[in-house]
């Protein structure tokens, strides 16, 4: 709880004390990524993302320095142009780079990802403890609009949030956020449902504990788990929402770098000319290819979790 | 004797609701009216079979639910317990004079500040200590947590006091910082009585606290309890289902049936002179380790009946084999038969 | 002499975990006589219920019998000499002709034992179409038999007729394909009907023998529906369906109220005598060893260190162990219990030689070093203690 608060003398010793029993489980953690290859994969794949999302000045460095998101353009011509010296990837409708395009797009699918998904699980975790402890009327109309919004198909009221507040890439994340938070909170509540019949909690309620105090220490400990996992999954299917939104026209500006428009603008050379029907296949490949690997990082890596994380699998 | 913890008239219902709109229809009667004093310093034993109430019971007093009906007094003057009396036997007395002396002396309806300072002095050890420790936490905040909650130490001796209580209770500091999970019963057991002894309480439920328990265990746990009264000088409410760890541990015995209290009375006068065929059935089928004992075995019929339609008179005539037609309309109460001896049974006298 | 119905040799389990081996049972000697009752003791985790799974070969993964002997007494006439046979040594598919028929196995748990979506019926019902067809046709042909009598119209007769000659050619070759292939028909559906009414008669029947007031009803109910006690009756009536040789009851009435207990003692103890089944009994509590055992055999971490006839053992008791644990037990009055200091080893890195020497109060210098074998110390009493060795040089 606080190591802190221990007198001076055996802070130290107490702190590696204390850090041991951790690491035995971090061990035990590790041991069961290693054996599973899939795991591997995918902790490999999000490392990847994340260091181009890190690299991005370097590994493209930006044309407009005080507006690195906006893809820089090689002419205005409407036909893409094949990978070159100058586009790696080469050009997609309007000239815009693809490779500076998807470089760049890594942090906004990051960005996208953790904003949403850590506002959900801020937003799920705070409404869903209250109605999981609290019980009776709290819970009872929590949990109807939590049905309210789980009633209506997710895509279609994201569309219709983004159309109401105005394309923007801010507003698909404030839609997705609206839409999404409702399965956190229902998660969470089921799980403390079952805490809090444990007798632990028991115990500290017998011992005096305030309910802040058991929630936050005894019962959210023990129960956050499989939202977490949830929401390594979730990392992923946001992102595809949004591409899914940009895709439909409903996201970033014209030439943000963000794959959900990459793919927008291909929409048109998805099939090339007669005789040459992969004429164009960078243009939808690339990015493609991006958001598929991104995606499926996550979904791996949520597995992964869970096998770590799920009591049920785990020793004991 | 000074009574430490009386408890008046208490029951316990789970109200059972049906239909569309969750209106009650009906009432599970866990706890049916339970008069009971505990003495201060001494162990009382409370026995029963499973669903009889005494869990219920013992959570109820230290108000992990919410009494239904009754008072609990702790540590409360006998002059005011008889005033409270006196005014509700009164009918012409306004209810704010009751409700003024409830609300300051009668822990059934203590409010939420009132509960914790209370709690400092009441603490419960539960039955199975795998369940009752927080698997994600380190020993010694399990110990430390009481300290911290009711602020008795600063931030610089809790490692010490924490250090003194597991050395009480028999662990050492090498213990500190290990996870619940990485301990044998027994030792978790030895946690959670520290966690309990950690405010310093003057009175422990313990909630069969050795069923979950091999029986050297057991009897580990149970030298240790006897210490600790000794030497803390505590008051125990031993629950428990097992006769000889009650005959053990005890210097009194309350046996339940059904949510009341059939019979009470000193450990050994309990088990030399039984009174209530209920006791008899149930001490006779203790299964001794010893093979050559003879034994009269009485074996009882049937099952407890729910406490949703508890039988009426005496609840336990349907299995009785000296029930009549008086026991089968009027309830017995509960009368002290000589000596601190308290049954609950027409019968009782021809018995004896 | 009595013959022997079970004899276990050098068994050795171990479980593969992440930790490292558990070595559960290291080496375990026991044998079991015909219409005995042996009881099995000692504490959580010494590997009483390994012991039981082994024996029915029912250890899962990571779990692996590294070696050992298992000789069972078969009830039915077999291919085996004298009908002795070493399951370990058999297939799967023989020990799920032994599992429910030949041993069978009381669990703690009634009420999970008991599948909640079946009725009592069927989950009794179940050992008798597995174990015996042969009997339940037999019966179903009597039947037949009575209806062909009873029956007035010609062609009714000519129906029950053929029924009869399809259940004869069933009784002769059970394993058939035809007999496989009825029971998925819809026509078959008589025919199974017919066999279930039999499993079912049958049901009724062994619950009345168990002592239960008005089987018919108990048997179309849920288990949710019964009581604690009466569950365990019903997996106590389960385990005995097919008269089993051995019956294996696994801290039977551990989950149960003293005076419910008592009530399934007593039946069990009814039954032994009256199915002449041999009863390996698990349990932790010496106060019911005392009452229900014939011999007793005290575990401790993976090894049986005392085998004893149930008086001698507790009016006389030899290892260290034993004695410390009758001491434990609470008998009524005020005495000081004795504990025996210390833990339960880890079985991971289990104590060098004998296992209980670091708890030992008499321990010598060869007890760290040397396990001490299972010797016959007085008559019929057999003891794994280097201590009385060396004491009676």
């Amino acid at each position: 709880m606080n190591f802190f608060s221990l007198s001076s003398k055996g802070k130290w010793e107490d702190l590696k004390k204390a850090t041991r029993p951790r690491l035995k489980e971090l061990k035990f953690s590790f041991n069961r990524i290693r054996k599973s290859p899939l795991s591997l994969v995918g902790f490999s794949l999000i490392i990847l993302f994340a260091l181009i999302a890190l690299m991005a000045p370097y590994l493209a460095p930006p044309k407009y320095p005080h507006n690195p998101y906006q893809i820089p353009r090689y002419g205005y011509s409407a036909t893409p142009k094949p990978p070159s010296q100058t586009n790696f990837f080469g050009t997609t409708e309007g000239q815009y780079d693809i490779y500076y395009g998807v470089v760049w797009g890594t942090r906004t699918a990051f960005r996208i990802g953790f904003m949403v998904v850590g506002t959900i699980l801020l937003i799920g975790i705070i409404l869903g403890s209250i109605s999981g402890y609290y019980g009776g009327v709290v819970d009872e109309i929590i949990m109807r609009v939590v049905d309210t919004f789980m009633s209506l198909p997710t895509l279609i009221l994201a569309m219709a949030l983004v159309t109401a507040l105005g394309h923007s890439l801010d507003n698909v994340m404030k839609a997705l956020i609206i839409v999404g938070w409702p399965a956190y909170a229902r998660l969470i509540r089921g799980d403390i449902l079952s805490v809090r019949e444990e007798q632990y909690v028991e115990a500290a309620r017998a011992v005096g504990c305030s309910d802040f105090f058991i929630i936050t220490k005894h019962v959210l400990p023990n129960a956050i788990y499989p939202l977490l996992i949830m929401a390594s999954l979730d990392i992923g299917a946001m992102v595809l929402t949004a591409a899914a939104l940009s895709f439909l026209g409903l996201g970033a500006p014209v030439g943000y770098a963000d794959w959900g428009q990459m793919i927008s603008f291909a929409r048109n050379w998805i099939v090339g000319p007669p005789g040459n029907p992969l004429a164009y296949w960078y243009t939808v490949a690339i990015p493609g290819l991006f958001i598929l690997l991104f995606v499926l990082g996550w979904n791996l890596l949520g597995d992964a979790f869970r096998d770590i994380l799920d009591p049920k699998l785990r020793r004991r | 004797m000074k009574t430490l913890l009386e408890v008046s008239r208490l029951k316990k219902y789970y109200p059972i609701l049906g239909g569309v709109f969750k209106k009650p229809v009906g009432d599970v009667r866990a706890v049916d009216g339970v008069n009971l004093k505990i003495y201060r310093g001494e162990c009382l034993g409370l026995v029963g079979e499973s669903g009889c109430g005494k869990t219920t019971l013992g959570k109820t007093i230290l108000r992990l639910l919410e009494p239904t009906f009754g008072h609990i007094y702790f540590d409360v003057p006998q002059k005011v317990k008889n005033n409270i009396s006196q005014i509700e036997t009164s009918n012409n007395s306004p209810p704010q004079q009751l409700s003024k002396l409830t609300r300051k002396y009668d822990l059934a309806v203590f409010k939420k500040g009132q509960l914790k300072s209370i709690r400092r002095r009441m603490q419960i050890v539960f039955q199975d200590p795998s369940a009752s420790l927080n698997p994600r936490m380190l020993i010694k905040n399990i110990v430390g947590e009481p300290l911290q909650v009711h602020r008795l130490v600063g931030a610089g001796d809790l490692r010490n006091k924490v250090l003194s209580l597991l050395y009480r209770v028999g662990l050492t500091e090498d213990h500190l910082f290990r996870y619940p999970h990485e301990f044998s019963g027994g030792q978790r057991q030895r946690i959670a009585i520290a966690r309990a002894l950690a405010t310093n309480p003057d009175f422990i439920i313990l909630d069969e606290p050795t069923s979950a328990l091999d029986v050297s265990v057991q009897a580990q746990i149970l030298n240790l309890l006897q210490e600790l009264q000794r030497d803390f000088s505590l008051t125990y409410l031993f629950i428990t289902h097992h006769l000889l760890v009650v005959e053990h541990i005890s210097d009194r015995v309350a046996v339940m049936y059904l949510g009341k209290i059939v019979e009470m009375a000193s450990t050994e006068e309990l088990f030399t002179h039984t009174l209530h065929p209920y006791t008899q059935a149930l001490i006779s089928a203790i299964p001794l380790p010893d093979p050559t004992a003879q034994k009269k075995r009485i074996i009882l019929k049937g099952e407890v009946p729910s406490p949703i339609n508890p039988p009426s008179g005496c609840r336990f005539n349907p299995r009785c084999s000296y029930a009549d037609k008086i026991c089968r309309q009027i309830e017995p109460p509960l009368k002290d038969v000589g000596g601190g001896h308290y049954v609950a049974c027409h019968k009782a006298e021809k018995l004896n | 002499m009595t013959e022997k119905i079970l004899e276990i040799k050098e068994l050795k389990t171990n479980f593969y975990t992440y930790e490292g081996v558990v070595k559960a049972l290291d080496g375990i000697q026991l044998e079991v006589n015909q219409g005995e009752t042996v009881g099995l003791v000692g504490e959580t985790g010494c590997g009483k219920s390994v012991t039981s799974l082994s024996i029915l070969r029912l250890i899962l993964p990571p779990g692996r019998i590294e070696k050992g002997k298992i000789i069972f007494k078969l009830k039915q006439q077999s291919r085996f000499k004298d009908n002795y046979v070493d399951l370990l040594s058999q297939s799967e598919k023989f020990m799920r002709t032994i599992r429910g028929n030949e041993i069978s196995m009381i669990f703690q748990e009634a009420s999970s034992a008991l599948n909640p979506v079946y009725t009592v019926d069927e989950q009794i019902s179940e050992s008798f179409l597995l174990h015996q067809k042969s009997q339940l046709y037999q019966e179903a042909i009597r039947e037949i038999d009575q209806e062909i009598n009873q029956a007035r119209i010609s062609w009714k007769k000519r129906t029950l007729g053929l029924e009869k000659t399809i259940f004869q050619a069933l009784l002769n070759n059970q394993t058939s394909l035809p007999a496989k292939i009825l029971g998925f028909l819809p026509g078959g559906w008589k025919y199974r009907g017919r066999i279930k009414r039999q499993a079912r008669k049958k049901s009724i029947e062994i619950l009345a023998q168990l002592g239960i007031a008005n089987p018919e009803n108990i048997v179309d109910r849920y288990p949710h529906e019964l009581s604690g006690g009466m569950q365990q009756r019903v997996v106590i009536a389960m385990a005995l369906a097919c008269n089993p040789n051995l019956l294996i009851a696994d801290e039977p009435t551990s989950n149960l109220d003293v005076t419910i207990q008592a009530q399934i003692l007593d039946l069990i103890r009814d039954l032994k005598r009256k199915f002449k089944s041999s009863v390996l009994f698990i349990t932790h509590d010496l106060g019911v060893v005392a009452e229900m055992c014939d011999r007793v055999a005290v575990m401790y971490a993976g090894n049986i260190c005392e085998i004893a006839e149930v008086k001698e053992l507790f009016r006389n008791p030899l290892h260290p162990y034993t004695k410390a644990l009758l001491n434990a037990v609470p008998r009524g009055g005020k005495t000081k219990l004795e504990s025996i200091e210390g833990n339960v080893p880890n079985l991971i890195n289990p104590p060098s030689g004998c296992r209980f020497h670091p708890r030992c109060a008499l321990a010598l210098s060869v007890c760290s070093q040397v396990n001490p074998p299972l010797l016959e110390r007085a008559k019929e009493h057999f003891l794994a203690c280097h201590y009385y060795g060396e004491k009676n040089k």
